[in-house]
């Protein structure tokens, strides 16, 4: 256990000081929720406090967050096959899962900074006082939030790795995801079909919580929902790594497909 | 006689000149999207600004209201900027990175001659995204349009994407200057999506910066299918169509001031592949 913990925590430090010197990361996690924050906050300019606060302040945030675990943390093990270093991670005693998890943790953490980055231009720029009813629940959602979007990214990182055409997903998938789980507005917008596929995806609770986090309306029951899909995201992404494994040794493709 | 001579002597000319863009645009169309296969072309260039158009005509009606046409058909303009910004914008960079810069600037053939093939095909492209934007607004959230602004509403889209593919030969010419294309390219493709009208109207905008969108493409297009939308006539707003063909024009001519001094400077230094 304590050799996983620190193979997680050296790999994470290890991302986090390399991956932000890729200009793409670096207008993932910097400059992008400066945008979003600004074009989400005018297009709110003259909605409820509780809108803005939830979609152009939150919303903004998530969006970013949401944008480097697609464009960084889904496609780590790729960009280990064009460093050529893949096949050195794979063999590491330390354990080929661990280390990926660490560098999908190191981007969780620049993913944490551009929500506060977003936060604080938001609230800077349009001087509007924010409501947040139960403080104490926001900060558990934002934190399970996390630690549920690392799992996502965990989990399109083994099934990116499986198949050359989920990796074509990883271009599409950003904006269905901001509709489908209600980052920029509400579900309740799209028709029943559409609602019931987004409560297949973790930052649809998530963004439930720090509704009622912010509102005060509703039930933190939703915490539920955010933990059971976490769980299953993890179990999913453990069978895609047993998955890569076997692949690997059987074929000898982990440097090909 | 003479006359009849010169004349098929330029038509021939004509002809030739024609034959030349359009070898020059297939190729180097080809040379940016053959390597894909049709599900990474669906993927890549259709899918994802479909999706964004729908997220955010969503979004700008849920947060401002007016009615769900005006801001879908903002945000299907805008689509043209994926192919302006992230096709033309990376043209003279592809060039750079494959090794052929050089050959290029050491060519005979005009600047213009260079940069205009390199963005035609694009423009179409655009409009054809633009297109199966509209078809797809149609059948998923029943956009109606009165069949009177149609041939009015071809001329925008046509307008909006020239203008859109001229202010890419722009972005084409300052990525020659930064080895940071990709924020290059985001910033100005999230630039046009916040600051032409698609998601707010612009009265938002605080003074001081609210010129801005009137110096960029599309803006006017914008603005011009609103006024189609709520039942205005073209004739009455012809100066926005005139506007957004004009402000291509003189991203046109920005874009050839800037590759001919980039090229005077690296050719004096030296530089052109340092960057």
């Amino acid at each position: 256990m304590l050799s996983i913990l620190i193979t997680l925590s050296a790999s994470s430090v290890q991302q986090f000081k390399t991956s932000i010197n890729r200009a793409m990361f670096r207008f993932c996690v910097i400059v992008s929720p400066i945008i979003w924050g600004l074009l989400l906050g005018m297009i709110y300019k003259e909605a409820s406090l509780q809108d803005f606060t939830l979609f152009a302040l939150l919303g903004s945030g998530l969006s970013t967050f949401w944008a480097s675990i697609c464009f960084s943390s889904a496609s780590d093990i790729h960009r280990e096959r064009w460093y050529g270093t893949l096949e050195n991670i794979y063999a590491a005693p330390a354990g080929f899962r661990w280390i990926v998890l660490g560098k999908i943790i190191g981007n969780s953490l620049w993913g944490m900074m551009s929500i506060g980055i977003s936060f604080f231009v938001v609230w800077l720029v349009y001087r509007r006082p924010l409501i947040i009813e139960h403080p104490l629940w926001f900060t558990i959602g934002l934190l399970i939030m996390t630690l549920s979007l690392i799992a996502i990214g965990y989990f399109m990182a083994g099934l990116f790795t499986l198949s050359r055409n989920a990796r074509l997903m990883m271009n599409f998938m950003e904006f269905p995801v901001y509709i489908l789980c209600g980052i920029l507005f509400p579900i309740t917008l799209l028709p029943k079909v559409l609602q019931y596929v987004g409560h297949l995806l973790s930052p649809t609770w998530a963004i439930k919580l720090l509704r009622y986090s912010i509102t005060g309306e509703g039930t933190y029951n939703h915490i539920y929902g955010l933990i059971l899909l976490t769980v299953i995201y993890i179990i999913l992404a453990d069978i895609f790594f047993n998955a890569i494994d076997r692949k690997c040794r059987i074929d000898a493709t982990l440097e090909v497909y | 006689m003479n006359t009849n001579l010169t004349y098929e002597s330029n038509l021939e000319s004509l002809i030739d000149l024609l034959k030349r863009l359009v070898r020059k645009a297939t190729f180097s169309y080809k040379a940016l999207f053959s390597v894909l296969n049709w599900k990474q072309y669906v993927f890549m260039n259709l899918s994802s600004p479909l999706a964004q158009m729908i997220c955010f005509a969503m979004l700008a009606t849920y947060a401002n209201g007016g009615g769900m046409e005006k801001w879908l058909l903002g945000n299907a303009l805008v689509m043209t900027y994926f192919n302006a910004i992230f096709g033309v914008g990376s043209q003279l960079t592809r060039e750079r990175n494959t090794g052929t810069l050089t050959m290029l600037i050491a060519s005979p053939s005009s600047r213009l001659g260079i940069l205009i093939p390199r963005a035609t095909l694009h423009v179409l492209d655009g409009i054809l995204t633009v297109i199966i934007g509209f078809l797809v607004a149609f059948i998923v959230f029943g956009l109606r349009l009165p069949l009177n602004i149609i041939p009015s509403l071809i001329l925008v889209l046509l307008a909006a994407s020239f203008s859109a593919m001229a202010f890419g030969i722009i972005i084409s010419c300052l990525g020659l200057l930064t080895r940071d294309l990709n924020l290059l390219l985001n910033v100005a493709s999230m630039s046009l999506l916040g600051l032409t009208g698609a998601n707010f109207p612009l009265s938002y905008l605080p003074n001081g910066i609210d010129y801005i969108p009137w110096a960029l493409p599309l803006t006017r297009s914008i603005a011009l299918s609103k006024h189609l939308i709520s039942g205005q006539v073209l004739s009455n707003h012809l100066n926005l169509l005139i506007g957004e063909v004009l402000i291509g024009i003189i991203f046109i001519f920005i874009g050839l001031i800037m590759f001919k001094t980039i090229e005077k400077q690296a050719i004096s230094k030296g530089t052109l592949e340092i960057f």
